[in-house]
């Protein structure tokens, strides 16, 4: 009893419910409506088939007895009827033949036993009669059917008999035309059907048909519910598997009780429901969580334009604090320059004073003393003297404004502007303010190629680049040097190359000189190969390092004619 | 009007003979065929007496138009010699006067027409008929005949008369009409060797036709009909005259026509001149009746699937 109750509460799984059982109820509907409906069908195709053989089988056999009782009936031969009609009788369900007269009186009747003892009694004969006199006219030829209270198919044919042929040929030759002759009534037979054979053969059809399909009734049943079983498991794997998604709760038990009522589609319709409300709340959040987010983004963006334009800025200071740099470590000799080029002013002033003092003297005393013959030749000689101070006051001071001019070429703070830039220009700028360095121990060879394209360019930045080239070449040989500076043109652009003839650079530090801060000189910032690296970076260009320890270094600068894009922005 | 019958007419002048055959039924073609080989034979396409292959002008009649027939008439008056085969053939040229016609094939022909029209007649003389049974049937001794006087008299008082009526017994029962048949065959039965099928409109309705045959098959008694039509049904000879032959002698009688003309003394109706034998051997072989090959002219093959 335990076991029974047990497998009682567990109905839900076994018994057919929900969607399981309206889909089983409907399979069992269909299946029932096309089982009546395909007996009913079957059963009119069979009943209208027996029944177009049966009409077949009757003008088949009218027509063959009537062409048989031709003769017979024509000499009135009894017998020979007769024989005719058993020999029909027998193979068919033929049950009566009746013979006609052509003025309609019934010559002939033979009825078999099987029709029953009451189917043709005076009323049945005189009713068959009535049928050949009144349906069968006079001149008709054809078969004529008429059914008889369900039981019986009559069927009439009229016997008809050729006249002698007044055509002579025919009766020699084949003419291969049908004979026109006239023809003559014999009179009619009618041929009476058993209906029997037609009821017992469509009741036994539908006999057939209804228990094939009692047959197979419980079969469809079992795979009826197999089929409702197996579609609507996922159905409930689904409802249950979003039961679980959408959270319910054990107190929600009772509600999911009074689910259970409704089926499996309704379940899911109303978890559907609740998931689009609750994804619509998602929907909600995660556009206020958009909003928000743009929000940061569009802050953080600008915090970022501004860490890059301080970055920028810093970039820049770096570059230029590394610039005054290499001008700190140039200024000695610079002021040194300078201080040369002033000596021209400072030594020429004492005697131009000088000069400037006796001249004047001379122009004073020449209206108040007598006429020196001497003193026009002095003042020629003052004058010429005055010139060459003069003249080496200019020098000096062109000297000065030319090493100024270069410096201030060099030391300006970079605009990124862009110009069309003489390589060996700025390169020849650059060996001057250099020169103090290099020019007591270092020979410097030049070879510059005279017919070098204008680059565009940063002017200042370049300089930088050619200086820091030139100082670490002649930094790196402290005694006596060499330094061939070379340019030339080639197929990718202007080629610079600074090669010295120093110690070389070590493999394994090759691949750091550019990165920042590396520095292998006591006194540094260690940042002016990753300042120019960047720069030619900047310029599309190309700094090439060949150097093998003991045997110097060779930089070579390559800077494109065109570079595309260029990347040093505009001053806007 | 005047043009187009000019334009239609053929010159008479250029034709000696002119064939009018009434349709292409087989036995007609074999007669035309028969004629035109005769005529050939009395007219030597070489030497002193030949002629050109066109004077004789073959017309088919059935596939004439009837709006054609003045002209074809205006054809047939100016030739020197008509035969006329078949019934329709006789018909369309019964009322020439002027020209000679002969015709031939023709059952429905009238005993009486002008001078000018000579027939071979299709009725063969009992006497060769019996002769001819004989050579064919030895065994048969007595003939069964059933006859309407009113249309077989004239022949059964030939028949009686037949000098091979010696051998052969001939056993007449008159009939009236059709329906009286069984009883006149009923009264023949067992007194005859043989059943001879005389040319009887009302002896070959399909009614009496199948009474006889199944008399012939119940009596054994064998049918000799008067044409070969008869064997598909179940008769066992057949004595008739030879087509092909009938045709050569129209052509030997017109050329003699077309050259002598016509006198008092031309017969108006000529027999034929071959009696040709036909035999069903399955026919005869089931009805155990013996016979010779060597008086059988040729031997009823049934058709397949006929």
């Amino acid at each position: 009893m335990n076991i029974l109750h047990q497998y009682w509460l567990r109905r839900k799984y076994w018994w057919p419910n929900g969607y399981r059982l309206k889909l089983f109820l409907s399979f069992l509907g269909v299946m029932i409506l096309c089982g009546t409906g395909l007996i009913v069908l079957f059963g009119q195709i069979q009943r209208q088939t027996l029944l177009e053989e049966t009409h077949s089988q009757g003008r088949y056999i009218s027509s063959i007895l009537a062409r048989n009782l031709e003769t017979p009936l024509f000499f009135m031969n009894r017998m020979q009827i007769n024989a005719n009609v058993e020999a029909i009788l027998e193979a068919t369900d033929l049950v009566a033949v009746f013979i006609y007269d052509k003025d309609g009186q019934r010559i002939f009747s033979h009825v078999s036993p099987q029709a029953g003892a009451s189917a043709f009694g005076p009323d049945e004969l005189a009713h068959y009669s009535k049928i050949m006199t009144e349906s069968f006219p006079l001149g008709e030829e054809e078969v004529s059917i008429h059914g008889h209270q369900g039981k019986f198919l009559t069927f009439g044919k009229r016997i008809i008999s050729a006249e002698p042929s007044s055509d002579q040929a025919a009766m020699f030759f084949d003419t291969g035309e049908p004979q026109e002759s006239a023809a003559t009534d014999l009179g009619s037979v009618q041929l009476v059907f058993s209906l029997a054979k037609y009821q017992r053969g469509t009741e036994q059809i539908i006999r057939h048909a209804a228990l094939i399909f009692l047959t197979f009734l419980p079969i469809s049943l079992f795979i009826a519910f197999l089929l409702a079983r197996d579609v609507v498991k996922p159905l409930r794997v689904l409802v249950e598997s979003m039961r679980i998604r959408l959270g319910k709760r054990e107190e929600d038990e009772k509600e999911e009780e009074e689910e259970e009522t409704t089926d499996e589609l309704g379940q899911l319709d109303t978890s559907l429901k609740q998931l689009v409300g609750r994804l619509d709340q998602s929907f909600a959040t995660i556009a206020q969580m958009n909003e928000g987010l743009e929000k940061e983004v569009a802050a953080r963006t600008a915090e970022l334009t501004r860490a890059m334009q301080e970055l920028k800025e810093t970039q820049a200071q770096i570059t230029q604090t590394e610039k005054m740099a290499a001008v700190g470590q140039l200024v000695a000799g610079v002021a040194h320059e300078v201080n040369n080029t002033t000596n021209f002013v400072t030594g020429a002033l004492p005697p131009l004073g000088k000069r400037l003092e006796e001249l004047r003297k001379l122009l004073a005393d020449q209206g108040k003393q007598p006429p020196d013959p001497e003193r026009p030749e002095r003042i020629d000689e003052l004058m010429r003297s005055i010139d060459l101070l003069l003249g080496n006051i200019r020098e000096g001071a062109r000297r000065t404004s030319k090493i100024v001019s270069d410096l201030k070429n060099f030391s300006r703070p970079d605009n990124d502007l862009i110009h069309q830039i003489d390589i060996n220009h700025c390169l020849e700028s650059t060996l001057a303010l250099t020169m103090p360095e290099y020019r007591s121990r270092i020979e410097l060879v030049k070879e510059l190629s005279p017919d070098l394209p204008m680059v565009p360019g940063s002017q200042g930045q370049l300089c930088q680049v050619f200086m820091n080239m030139i100082i670490n070449a002649v930094h790196a040989q402290p005694d006596h040097g060499f330094l061939l500076i070379r340019t030339f043109r080639a197929e990718d652009g202007v080629h610079v190359v600074f090669a010295d003839k120093g110690p070389g650079i070590p493999k394994n530090i090759q691949a750091r000189i550019f990165e920042p801060f590396f520095t292998t000189k006591k006194i540094g910032t260690g940042l002016g190969l990753s300042v120019s690296f960047g720069i030619i970076n900047k310029h599309r260009g190309t700094i090439l390092v060949h150097s093998e320890p003991g045997q110097g270094a060779e930089f070579e600068i390559i800077l494109p004619e065109r570079p595309e894009p260029v990347i040093i922005e505009e001053e806007k | 009007m005047a043009l187009l019958f000019l334009a239609l007419a053929v010159p008479a002048w250029a034709l000696d003979c002119v064939l009018l055959q009434s349709s292409s039924l087989k036995p007609y073609e074999e007669a035309r065929h028969g004629f035109e080989k005769g005529w050939l034979s009395q007219h030597p396409s070489s030497g002193p007496k030949s002629i050109s292959t066109n004077n004789v002008t073959h017309i088919l009649l059935s596939e004439q138009l009837t709006t054609n027939n003045f002209s074809l008439k205006k054809q047939l008056q100016g030739a020197r010699l008509v035969v006329a085969i078949g019934d329709q053939a006789l018909e369309f040229v019964r009322d020439l006067r002027e020209v000679v016609v002969l015709y031939l094939l023709a059952p429905s022909a009238p005993e009486s027409l002008p001078k000018n029209f000579v027939g071979i007649e299709m009725r063969i003389q009992p006497s060769r008929q019996l002769a001819a049974i004989n050579r064919a049937l030895p065994k048969v001794r007595t003939i069964g005949v059933l006859y309407n006087p009113s249309k077989s008299g004239r022949w059964v008082q030939e028949a009686l008369l037949s000098p091979v009526n010696s051998v052969q017994t001939m056993l007449f029962k008159k009939f009236d009409n059709q329906t009286s048949v069984p009883d006149a065959l009923q009264e023949l039965a067992g007194k005859i060797d043989a059943y001879w099928l005389l040319p009887d409109p009302q002896l070959t309705t399909p009614q009496v036709l199948g009474r006889l045959f199944e008399f012939s098959m119940r009596s054994r008694v064998p049918i000799i009909s008067f044409s070969e039509k008869y064997l598909a049904q179940g008769a066992a000879l057949a004595v008739t005259f030879d087509t092909a032959d009938l045709g050569a002698q129209a052509a030997e009688l017109g050329a003699h026509l077309a050259r002598n003309g016509l006198n008092n003394e031309s017969p108006s109706l000529i027999p034929p001149r071959k009696v040709r034998v036909t035999a069903n051997t399955t026919v005869l072989k089931r009805l155990d009746v013996p016979s010779v090959l060597s008086g059988i002219d040729e031997t009823y093959i049934p058709e397949i699937g006929r």
